[in-house]
């Protein structure tokens, strides 16, 4: 127990306290020590990399090997994963590790260009529509607290739009609308928003403290 | 700091303002002109400490425009002040008069003897608002006096670099050799490389450069801490012609001093005591918790909900999702969701009902297939867990969003908690939870994705809550006295911020300057 537990728990409060040490530091020793912590937390994060890369391939394997529904699209996982690796390894026929001319548009970059930013812009872009019907469930006045949000929104979203300033023209001012947004944007949305991360920083370290103290220890994979 | 200059004793000479040796100098000017500017390094032309601007030739007779010379004593020479050894600073006080135009120039050399060869550097400061002290507020500090002194960064490592710029492949592989770096052999080699060597060489210049990258960092501490030589002078238009900064027998003064470096940035003195005083506040409330088990907290509804998402999901026979956010292991939200995925998979266990966890990042993978088999081994159902319930899907936030989406759409979960750091798939995630009917429970650090988190999902934890969370959970008296410590923390924030800001609106209504009351909430 105690190499399980007791000698964690010392790496954790020493790294911690000097991680926030160095912080306060300008120091080069403490630049130094952020670099090293960085670097062991690539060295250990590739190897996460293998366990991540094992769990989806193993279980995309077993979706084919039993068949469940939708296997076939298992297969594309191991076609795209191993079609990028192999053109990431031929390197344009240098091989690994060594890098090629510059400007010179590698099969891995045109994989990168021509296959994974269209699939994401799609994505990304289908966001408008979830965006709209999010919005609609929100904005239904069902209480004083819904129909003030509703108005807040709403003049928000009008004094965005060129619109507005025609409108604001007609009533004497063509900037009326985009000052009330910005009203609204700089006061009350930016109080509550540094609030909430006045909070989450509270939160954080009192985590942290948990954390370094031992008091906090689920993390390690056990109770409390 | 090291503070080391010399003469800066010498009375202040005020300048002189002859008509006669302004027009000197603006013949002296104009032959300047027609032979073009210095290159770096080159020797200034000196003109007397107490001379006039060399005015245009064009200029009207009547009006030379003054250039006022900074007083000796102020100029200074010190090192900068809460950085890590990359820089002095020359700072000198703002003359009362300035000269359209003018520029202050910093000579620059390693050793005394350098200006006399002409083997100097020099940096040129442009007088201006943002060339005062006050306008670098993270080193200089708010003192009231910084307004009327100018700076100079001085970076010995950039006018002296430690690796020569523009280097060919030859010259650096020569280099190299004579460093012993490359045998003779690998030297003909490398310069007669032919397609068959190139991965050879290109494995070759990757070490070199490689161990050009750790010499430059030594050479360049190096380079940083050795003292300079400094003298300060003032052009009229930025040209070659210069008024330097004299000492009392007229010779230019000449400063020294070397970049240390500091062991503490002052700047950040306040957030550095904040930090401490909570930290002790909560401390206090954990070791208060331990004799007084019985405090209040107040109830966060998202986490009593915990109990009820896990029970639907066993009333239908569905599973339970668990969705990390994409941030890794090192994100403290991720940490805190680590800590609720404990208690959702033990619960889960339990009642014989299936958690499935999504994960972007592989390492949060690792660290959860550890936290859900422990759970299922303390819930005493070790055969229960399968390792391909805790999956890695992808590191790439549409491809992952889009994987959870198709995963809750085929099978339907009774209930998804989305806890973590989440971006702009936020929406995506929660809103296709919710078409399915299920129950979702969210808690993000993100507090631009909360207003999505909120629309679509029965429950939020909101900022803090998320933190809070273990400790609500686990009820043990420890974790509950840090939470109560968190809420004092939060008190006190909340009375000071209005209680300032009260204050703060009287002193301007009075007209009463508070700015050091500001000054100590100013962070960098």
């Amino acid at each position: 127990m105690w190499y399980k537990r007791t000698i964690p728990l010392i790496l954790v409060f020493a790294i911690g306290v000097a991680a926030f040490v160095q912080e306060f530091v300008p120091a080069p020793w403490a630049g130094r020590f952020r670099e090293n912590i960085t670097l062991w937390f690539q060295i250990i994060g590739s190897f996460a990399l293998f366990i991540g890369l094992y769990s989806l391939l193993h279980m995309h394997w077993t979706r084919i090997r039993r068949q469940t529904p939708g296997w076939a699209y298992s297969i594309f996982v191991f076609l795209a994963a191993g079609g990028m690796i192999a053109v990431g390894l031929y390197n344009e026929g240098k091989g690994p590790i060594i890098d090629v001319a510059q400007g010179t548009r590698t099969w891995l970059d045109r994989g990168y260009d021509y296959l994974i930013k269209p699939c994401t812009a799609t994505i990304y872009s289908s966001m408008a529509f979830f965006m709209a019907s999010a919005a609609f469930r929100t904005f239904r006045a069902r209480n004083t607290a819904a129909v003030l949000m509703l108005v807040a929104a709403l003049v928000v979203m009008f004094g965005r739009v060129p619109v507005s300033e025609v409108l604001g023209g007609w009533l004497g001012d063509p900037e009326m609308f985009s000052r009330i947004t910005d009203v609204l944007m700089k006061y009350p949305n930016l109080a509550a928003k540094r609030a909430i991360m006045m909070g989450i920083s509270l939160g954080a370290i009192a985590q942290s403290l948990r954390i370094l103290l031992g008091v906090e220890r689920s993390y390690m994979g056990g109770g409390d | 700091m090291a503070f080391t200059e010399t003469n800066t004793t010498t009375p202040r000479r005020r300048p002189v303002m002859r008509r006669a040796r302004a027009w000197g100098f603006a013949a002296a000017g104009v032959m300047l002109l027609i032979a073009g500017a210095p290159s770096r390094g080159q020797q200034a032309e000196s003109l007397p400490a107490s001379a006039p601007a060399a005015a245009p030739a064009s200029a009207p007779a009547s009006a030379p425009v003054p250039l006022e010379i900074p007083a000796p004593e102020s100029v200074k020479a010190y090192d900068c002040p809460s950085d890590d050894g990359s820089a002095i600073i020359v700072e000198w006080a703002k003359p009362k008069i300035e000269t359209p135009g003018a520029v202050y120039v910093v000579d620059v050399a390693a050793a005394k003897e350098d200006f006399a060869a002409g083997a100097f550097k020099t940096v040129q400061v442009k007088p201006g608002p943002e060339a005062l002290k006050s306008a670098n507020q993270k080193f200089f500090g708010v003192s009231p006096a910084n307004a009327g002194l100018y700076y100079a960064r001085i970076c010995p490592s950039s006018l002296y670099p430690p690796v020569p710029a523009g280097e060919s492949r030859t010259e650096s592989l020569t280099r190299h050799a004579k460093a012993g770096h490359l045998s003779a052999e690998e030297l003909q080699r490398a310069l007669a490389a032919s397609d068959a060597d190139a991965k050879w060489l290109a494995r070759l210049m990757a070490d070199l450069t490689e161990r050009d990258t750790t010499d430059a960092k030594a050479r360049t501490r190096r380079i940083n801490a050795a003292t300079y030589y400094l003298r300060l002078s003032v052009s009229p238009d930025g040209g070659r012609a210069r008024a330097y900064v004299s000492d009392k027998d007229g010779q230019p003064l000449v400063l020294s001093a070397a970049a240390l470096p500091n062991q503490f940035k002052w700047y950040k003195l306040n957030i550095a005591i904040f930090s401490v005083a909570f930290c002790a506040v909560v401390a206090a409330f954990i070791w208060i918790a331990r004799r007084n088990p019985n405090l209040y907290i107040r109830r966060i509804a998202g986490l009593d909900a915990v109990d009820e998402g896990i029970g639907r999901a066993t009333e239908m026979g569905r599973p339970v999702y668990f969705v990390h956010g994409i941030a890794g292991v090192e994100s403290m939200a991720t940490m805190a969701s680590l800590t609720i995925l404990g208690r959702v998979a033990r619960k889960a266990a339990e009642y014989d009902t299936r958690v499935r966890v999504m994960n972007w990042d592989p390492m949060v993978t690792a660290v959860s297939q550890e936290v859900v088999q422990q759970a299922y081994t303390e819930a005493g159902r070790p055969d229960a867990y399968n390792p391909d319930d805790v999956l890695f899907i992808s590191t790439d936030n549409f491809a992952y969003a889009t994987a959870v989406s198709g995963l809750v759409v085929r099978e339907r979960p009774a209930a998804i908690f989305m806890l973590g750091t989440f971006f702009a798939e936020s929406l995506f995630l929660a809103e296709t939870g919710a078409s399915t009917g299920a129950i979702q429970i969210s808690g993000t650090d993100s507090y631009s994705q909360l207003p999505f988190l909120i629309t679509t999902c029965d429950y939020t934890l909101i900022g803090e809550e998320l933190f809070a969370a273990s400790a609500y959970l686990s009820r043990e008296p420890k974790m509950l006295g840090s939470l109560r410590g968190q809420d004092v923390g939060k008190a006190f924030l909340m009375v000071t911020i209005v209680v300032i800001t009260a204050v703060l609106s009287v002193a301007a209504a009075r007209g009463v300057s508070l700015d050091w009351l500001t000054n100590l909430f100013k962070t960098f």
